[in-house]
């Protein structure tokens, strides 16, 4: 069993990586198995840092063969290092599952000897856990660049949710820290496993189909996994023409797994359910948030990501090229509201941010936007459509639920509101209840009781959990098919997607069952 | 003059209070020591008979006709800890018989505030639970479980579990004095106030590595007490392996 010693300086590595959700999988469990996934993701635990704890994030090697300035495993450091074996993550996992200590493993590596080496062992853990151990929880895996693509999409089979890190939001930035990392090795496995999840939807949707006519016409179902699928899987290897990699993978899969394939055979196969991520460092490189929203908005809509994780820089390692004073948390937090603003409540980032500027400090973003905007207020409550609703400053998507769904019955209030709950502090000065304004008339004044607003109201400094996070609804994109289609190479240069010409067009999607499930993630 | 009605806290017996003060000045409460002021009538309905049976069903049907959902509010409802619980679902009820249409969209009256919010606590506990519950495996290898839940959710928590874990395992709720046992075919409910289990020699260990494994991961720099108690409150810490020997807490908890 694992040691102490050795679990301390594999978790060490991984602590400041900050996604830990477990949210966007359904996966289910099966008659032996141990686990399943929770939809909306489940908080295990919080740690001193107020942080929650879901997953065992934890490296299988702190052993590095790249040199990244900003990191502490890099070869050139001096700390001690360990190795765990594929069975040693498995047990450790299934006894902190099992305890329910934990909702599932992300599991993470340094270049351990070569990018192709490391995955192949994260592929084999994987494998292990899903195959001999009959584990259905949550597994995040995070990608290794360099590797090969077909160790990818091997991962991305296994696994619910994969994840490549840009850490810096320029090019340049990445040149002069991470050396070993380029732009194209950071971007081709987003992208793959972006068509890979498309084509793999769109086949088994297709075989589903071929299989009910067989089955209509007599024929024997052939269980709904599409050709290509199977090629990946490595159960159809009679392609005389299978490249190194291909034959390495295929004897890989065929070799642990004769548990395996009896135990997955009557389960659906499923390519990434929960997606793909990806986390930007905030404040060790010069980008500005107005540029970092736009290449956040940018890998949504291209890498279909669940999440882009922003982390404000925190300094690990003394180096000449690196701040030695941390970003403070307050801008990681208002580039996550700014997040929010984009995905749920039909912001772009022209609305909030130029791409040279950073977002407002004393105001939260949509504040700060309804302050330059005040030609648009105050919106009667009891007319406004939901998208008027939504750019209130303070009400959520909750509260505009709530306040839609209660006029209905009657002509709504001030007194109503309250009643009800809605946040009023700052949604007073933009709003008419029944013709009535209860705010403040002039600009200046405005300003002020909203600045005073923010800073004392300490606990809304960290609140990922406020109201607009506990509900998930999914933003209509702006469409930007045509344009921009060159990001994927252009998109460090700041490529801009302009917002339809008819604002009213965004519509918002808001009552999915899972809207109450999904607490804590808002994730589209 | 009040009539204070009370039940036994089952279900049947709420429906049946419901529908013995309909016409009444009723108040429903199922609290044993309930204090009535000098001017309340007091009435026991916790005898559950055939008659109430009736009475409870006709209830159900009526409100079946005009808002099915809210059975399954009222039943979660009266699952609450909040001594209030009785009325405010009596009161959630008498709204909707009133307009003869389902009245969860009005929350801008307080009797529906009102059990919107006990639904919804419910409701959050039973998140927070599937999350904090923590299994120590016994040394006869069945995974145990002990608790307090502000409210009476292992009946919410079990299926949880059962769909996950596919093992033996014991939700015990403290408080409640109750157990609910799963054998990997079927759930019993047993009585029991307190256990003494012996672990698996293994349990300890384990323990150890999970508790080292919280202490690593919190960044030292950006310590944040005060979100952690919003997130984690301390009522639950002392039934979780990570946060056991915590200092004793200067304020009595607060029910949220």
């Amino acid at each position: 069993m694992i040691d102490e010693e050795r679990l301390r300086i594999l978790t060490e590595g991984t602590k400041y990586d900050v996604s830990c959700s477990s949210s966007g999988s359904r996966r289910s469990n099966a008659s032996g198995g141990t686990g399943n996934a929770a939809i909306g993701g489940i908080c295990h635990s919080f740690t001193a840092d107020g942080r929650c704890l879901s997953l065992l994030k934890i490296l299988m090697t702190n052993d590095c063969a790249f040199d990244c300035r900003y990191c502490p495993n890099r070869r050139s450091a001096d700390v001690p290092r360990a190795v765990l074996s594929p069975e040693e993550i498995c047990e450790l996992t299934l006894d902190f599952y099992r305890r329910n200590y934990i909702e599932g493993l992300f599991l993470s590596s340094a270049v351990y000897k070569t990018p192709d080496y490391t995955m192949e062992l994260l592929v084999q853990t994987a494998e292990l856990l899903r195959g001999r151990y009959r584990f259905n929880g949550y597994l995040h895996i995070k990608g290794i660049p360099h590797a090969d693509p077909l160790l990818t999409d091997r991962a991305a089979l296994l696994a619910d949710r994969m994840s490549y890190n840009l850490e810096l939001p320029g090019e340049d930035s990445l040149k002069r820290l991470a050396p070993q990392k380029t732009k194209q090795s950071l971007l081709a496995p987003m992208k793959q496993l972006a068509e890979g999840k498309k084509a793999f939807l769109s086949e088994r949707t297709a075989s589903l189909k071929g299989a009910a006519f067989k089955r209509l016409s007599g024929e024997k179902n052939e269980g709904g996994i599409g050709e290509n699928n199977r090629k990946i899987m490595g159960i159809a290897a009679n392609g005389a023409e299978q490249t190194a990699a291909e034959k390495r993978l295929v004897s890989f899969a065929s070799s642990p797994s004769a548990a395996l394939s009896s135990f997955r055979a009557n389960k659906r196969p499923l390519y990434l359910p929960a997606g793909q991520t990806t986390q930007i460092i905030v404040g060790a490189s010069p980008e500005k948030d107005g540029r970092i929203l736009r290449l956040s908005r940018a890998l949504y809509q291209k890498f279909s990501m669940k999440r882009v994780y922003f982390s404000a820089y925190l300094p690990v390692v003394a180096d000449p090229l690196l701040p030695d004073v941390g970003e403070k948390l307050l801008r990681e937090h208002r580039l996550y509201q700014a997040d929010w603003l984009m995905r749920f409540y039909g912001f772009s980032p022209e609305e909030l941010a130029d791409e040279d500027e950073n977002l407002p400090v004393e105001y939260d973003p949509k504040c700060a936007w309804a302050i330059k905007h005040l030609n648009l207020f105050p919106v009667e409550i009891n007319r406004a459509d939901l998208s008027s609703l939504l750019r209130v400053p303070g009400i959520g998507i909750r509260s505009a639920n709530k306040i839609i769904a209660a006029r209905r019955h009657t002509e709504l209030q001030y007194e109503h509101l309250k009643k009800m709950r809605v946040v009023l502090k700052r949604a007073r000065h933009f709003i008419t209840c029944d013709g009535k304004f209860y705010g403040e008339e002039k600009e200046e004044k405005i300003k002020a009781t909203l600045s005073a607003a923010e800073t004392s109201d300490g606990a809304e400094q960290l609140s990922l959990f406020s109201d607009a996070a506990l509900i998930k609804s999914a933003a209509q994109r702006n469409d930007f098919s045509g344009e921009t289609a060159n990001l994927y190479g252009g998109y460090f240069t700041g490529a801009r997607l302009d917002l339809p010409a008819d604002e009213t067009q965004k519509k918002i999607n808001l009552s999915t069952p899972e809207i109450r499930r999904s607490v804590l993630t808002g994730e589209i | 003059m009040r009539t204070v009605l009370v039940t036994d806290g089952s279900e049947t017996a709420f429906y049946a209070a419901v529908f013995s003060g309909w016409n009444k000045n009723a108040y429903l409460t199922s609290k044993q020591n309930f204090q009535p002021a000098l001017t309340d009538e007091l009435a026991d309905v916790s005898g559950i008979d055939a008659q109430s049976e009736t009475k409870a069903a006709r209830v159900k049907a009526a409100l079946q006709k005009i808002d099915a959902r809210a059975l399954h509010e009222i039943g979660r409802i009266l699952l609450s800890g909040n001594d209030e619980k009785e009325q405010t679902a009596f009161l959630y009820l008498k709204e909707i018989f009133r307009c003869k249409a389902p009245a969860r969209d009005k929350t801008y009256l307080p009797v529906v505030a009102a059990a919107t919010d006990l639904y919804r606590q419910i409701g959050k506990e039973v998140e927070r639970l599937k999350g904090f519950l923590r299994f120590k495996e016994t040394a006869a290898g069945v995974y145990y479980a002990a608790c307090a839940p502000d409210n009476d959710i292992l009946p919410l928590l079990a299926p949880h579990f059962i769909r996950r874990m596919q093992l033996p395992f014991i939700l015990h709720d403290i408080s409640r004095g109750y157990a609910l046992c799963y054998n990997g075919e079927r759930t019993v409910k047993l009585r029991a106030a307190r256990a003494e289990i012996p672990l698996s020699e293994r349990e300890e260990k384990i323990s150890a590595l999970w508790k080292q494994y919280f202490n690593t991961v919190a960044i030292r720099a950006r310590a944040n007490a005060k979100l952690q108690d919003t997130l984690m409150p301390r009522r639950y810490r002392k039934f979780m392996d990570e946060t056991v020997p915590t200092p004793p807490a200067d304020k009595p908890d607060r029910k949220e």
